[in-house]
């Protein structure tokens, strides 16, 4: 024995886990072969079984790492060792069985012995050993069975392969007698060996209906079926997994008690941390969520069921101070971090939270438990005024400019009013057509103000306003107030909710005077709008089938009440409907003391066919010649109408594409 | 490797050049796929220059035969004397489905 391990030579090649890789292995191992005078049959076996091998290690291998092929001569044979740092999947194999996978029985047939051992340090190590030639061992000739049951039945080298594996194995007949198990399955079941072997399958107690269905839903899927089931006798979970084949049933079990003992612990703390109102989540490092309180689902919208098993980075889309390495360096070398966190909800709401992470040992997995405070509302309170201070520095240099050239003051109010008025005439389904005209009198430029824009998940947000008073003070203040709410529609897309926030940081600022505002948010994908109005004129609704609604939810404005709040209203549209959002200066222009009123504006929505970028010039024309060519007031209108499915071009109709093959 | 395919009358003919591994028969099962043809035509697979086939291959050609219906039948056509074993072995050779051709005028019989 020493003298063949001394007279012993050795080669060996490492491949990338890359199927590309096989053709290399294949003439390594080929010139290795030929150069130990194994002839060309042989020789073909011996590659044919290595590149199986290696196959096998490459498809299990994680992604970086290596596969080594070791060749080792000795006097009287060859071995081929293939190590690869996967587990040897077998189960994978057998499941492979009916349609693909002939690589095991392939190895069990022409190699003379056949060895699978786990190495110590990981990964999984499979020995081909052939004899050369006189030395062979005489071996009787049989062809391969045709079914696993008698393969083994007639090859002890692949039970041996079995024999070796962690995971319990057995294999069942038809009529579920146990014909196969090896010594990890009887360690599962917690009785000897020897009393399973050949008895009906059994669990004890509760176990047993159980392990029965998993069968049965295994026959009737015609695939493999996993579940997991606890052993009472030993006080284990096991993954029971069931493979139909021709004639019976191969299970695998898996331990997987330490894993089922965190969550028992987790569970049971969690009837504790549920009481808590602040948002506390565990997930494993580099790992799925694995608890999920009811603060949390508040916080983030996202049930226990939904948020438990996926990646928190990927559910809440999470925004570090730093970076995720810098955060997880922290917590591993002092086991807590603090700082503020930016989350995504399940409605699209960013949310800043003040967040500690803990990391702690729960029985060999690294579990990091997020206990975290809402703290968006402050968070925005300090942007607000961001965007306050800022627009407030430009348009105080704006002012200054303003009054030292105040012969330009028409300049100055036109290039105000182009950067209020810049609206694209498309945003995704929506088409939009405005217009603008400020009163005749006294300066050009008004308080009325709207806009359109995108917010994030395809929203499309739609204001229409007015600031009380004219002049530059009062477009001042209109930017303002539309910057605000912008800023604001970023961070929420409940309208209500950004009116409120408005609301409050007009009142706080003591800005002069009110304003009106009408706020809708559009998902052009569903046609739901949701909208909010602050003592705004009501906008009308004209359905594509020449209908119209007003969108009332008559309520106080803008910069009045600190405390005041505004009901949200909501309407589904579909393609084809219109919108139209005005201003006062609309309805209340007066000829003898009389009002154009909404009535003139509902009859114009009548017509049959109403271009949305025509309709604002159409309003206009109508409002002038009531009024005899008089503004007495500014007049913004903005019309909005949802088109067909992403304005794609309809199909024509058959006949005409059959006309047009011909 | 490299497939192509002719046509030997009405019947699809892929010649396979070079080794059929994991890496490769992906390639094989999605020609094999495309050219299946009716419930009774048959199919050619030309291995006179591949030297190598591995157990991605031999499943191929297994799903390839067990899918043939009627009268249809897959013939391998020019595969060497290892391949020839490696059929015996995993049982294709004795599927009546299944036909070992050296060459295509063995056809014309």
């Amino acid at each position: 024995m020493i003298d063949s391990v001394k007279s012993r030579v050795t080669r060996s090649l490492v491949l990338s886990p890359d199927f590309a890789e096989l053709s290399r292995a294949r003439r390594f191992v080929a010139e290795v072969a030929a150069d130990a005078g194994f002839g060309e049959a042989r020789s073909f076996d011996i590659t044919l079984l290595a590149s199986e091998a290696a196959a096998n290690a490459i498809e299990h291998a994680p992604v970086k790492g290596g596969v080594e092929i070791k060749a080792l001569l000795y006097p009287d044979r060859l071995e081929i060792q293939v190590k690869g740092p996967g587990e040897f999947q077998t189960p994978d194999r057998l499941n492979e069985q009916r349609t693909r996978g002939l690589g095991l029985p392939l190895m069990a047939k022409l190699s003379d012995h056949l060895a699978l051992y786990s190495a110590p340090e990981g990964g999984t190590l499979l020995s081909l050993t052939f004899y050369r030639e006189g030395h062979r061992r005489a071996r009787a000739e049989s062809p391969l069975p045709p079914s696993l049951l008698e393969l083994f039945e007639t090859s002890d080298r692949l039970e041996a392969v079995f024999e070796a594996m962690p995971e319990g194995f057995a294999i069942f007949d038809d009529d579920l007698r146990c014909v196969y198990l090896n010594d990890a399955m009887a360690d599962h079941d917690g009785r000897p060996r020897a009393k399973l072997l050949g008895s009906l399958m059994s669990l004890p107690e509760s176990g047993e209906p159980l392990l029965l269905s998993i069968f049965e839903a295994a026959n009737a899927e015609g695939a493999e079926v996993s579940r997991e089931l606890r052993h009472p006798q030993v006080d284990m979970w096991s993954e029971v997994s069931v493979i139909p084949f021709a004639g019976g049933y191969a299970l695998f079990s898996r331990d997987i008690t330490d894993r089922r003992k965190n969550e028992e612990i987790i569970r049971q703390r969690s009837l504790l941390l549920d009481l808590s109102s602040e948002a506390i989540f565990a997930w494993e490092l580099d790992g799925p969520i694995r608890y999920w309180n009811s603060g949390a689902e508040r916080l983030y919208g996202y049930r226990a069921e939904e948020a438990i098993g996926r990646g928190s980075r990927e559910l809440l889309g999470t925004v570090f101070p730093r970076s995720l390495a810098h955060l997880e360096s922290a917590l591993r070398q002092h086991a807590v971090w603090r700082g503020e966190l930016l989350h995504t909800g399940r409605s699209g709401r960013s949310i800043t939270v003040e967040a500690r992470l803990q990391l702690i040992d729960a029985g060999g997995v690294q579990l990091v438990l997020e206990t975290n405070r809402d703290i968006t509302e402050r968070k925005h309170a300090e942007q607000a005024e961001e965007v306050l201070r800022e627009s407030e520095e430009r348009y105080r240099v704006l002012a200054e400019e303003n009054e030292r050239l105040y012969r330009q003051q028409l300049d100055i109010a036109e290039k105000l009013q182009f950067a209020l008025l810049n609206i694209p005439s498309e945003i995704g389904r929506v088409r939009v057509g405005h217009l603008y005209r400020s009163a005749t009198e006294a300066a050009r430029v008004g308080g009325d103000f709207y806009d359109v824009y995108e917010v994030k998940g395809g929203l499309v947000c739609m204001l229409v306003g007015d600031v009380a008073g004219h002049g530059i003070e009062a477009a001042r203040t209109a930017t303002l107030v539309k910057d605000v709410v912008h800023a604001f529609t970023h961070q929420s897309v409940r309208p209500q909710e950004v009116l409120r926030r408005t609301n409050a940081l007009l009142v706080e600022k003591e800005l002069p005077g009110f304003v009106t505002l009408f706020l809708g948010v559009l998902d052009s994908d569903t046609g739901e709008l949701r909208y909010a109005s602050a003592g705004h004129p009501n906008p009308f609704l004209r359905r594509a089938n020449g209908e119209i609604q007003i969108l009332g939810s008559g309520s106080a404005p803008l910069g009045i009440h600190s405390e005041a709040t505004w009901k949200p209203g909501r309407e589904e549209l579909a393609a084809g409907d219109l919108l139209l959002l005005y201003t006062d200066g609309v309805t209340e222009v007066r000829r003898d003391g009389e009002f154009f009123g909404e009535k003139r504006l509902q009859s114009l929505l009548k017509r049959k066919r109403i271009s949305v970028e025509r309709l604002p010039h159409l309003v206009l024309d109508q409002v002038l010649a009531f009024s005899g060519g008089d503004l007495k007031d500014d007049v913004a209108v903005l019309a909005l109408s949802l088109i067909g499915e992403s304005g794609a071009a309809k199909p024509k109709p058959a006949f005409v594409q059959e006309r047009l093959l011909k | 490797m490299d497939l192509s395919v002719s046509l030997y009358e009405t019947i699809p003919v892929l010649h396979v050049d070079g080794d059929i591994d994991m890496a490769t028969a992906s390639e094989l099962s999605a020609a094999v796929k495309s050219h299946s043809g009716s419930y009774h035509s048959p199919l050619l697979i030309d291995l006179s220059a591949c030297p190598f086939l591995d157990s991605g291959g031999l499943n191929v050609l297994l799903q390839a035969v067990r899918q043939m219906g009627g009268r249809s039948w897959l013939g391998v056509i020019g595969a060497n004397r290892n391949l020839h074993r490696v059929f015996e072995i995993v049982g294709l050779t004795s599927d009546p489905r299944f036909k070992l051709l050296d060459d295509l005028s063995e056809l014309r019989d």
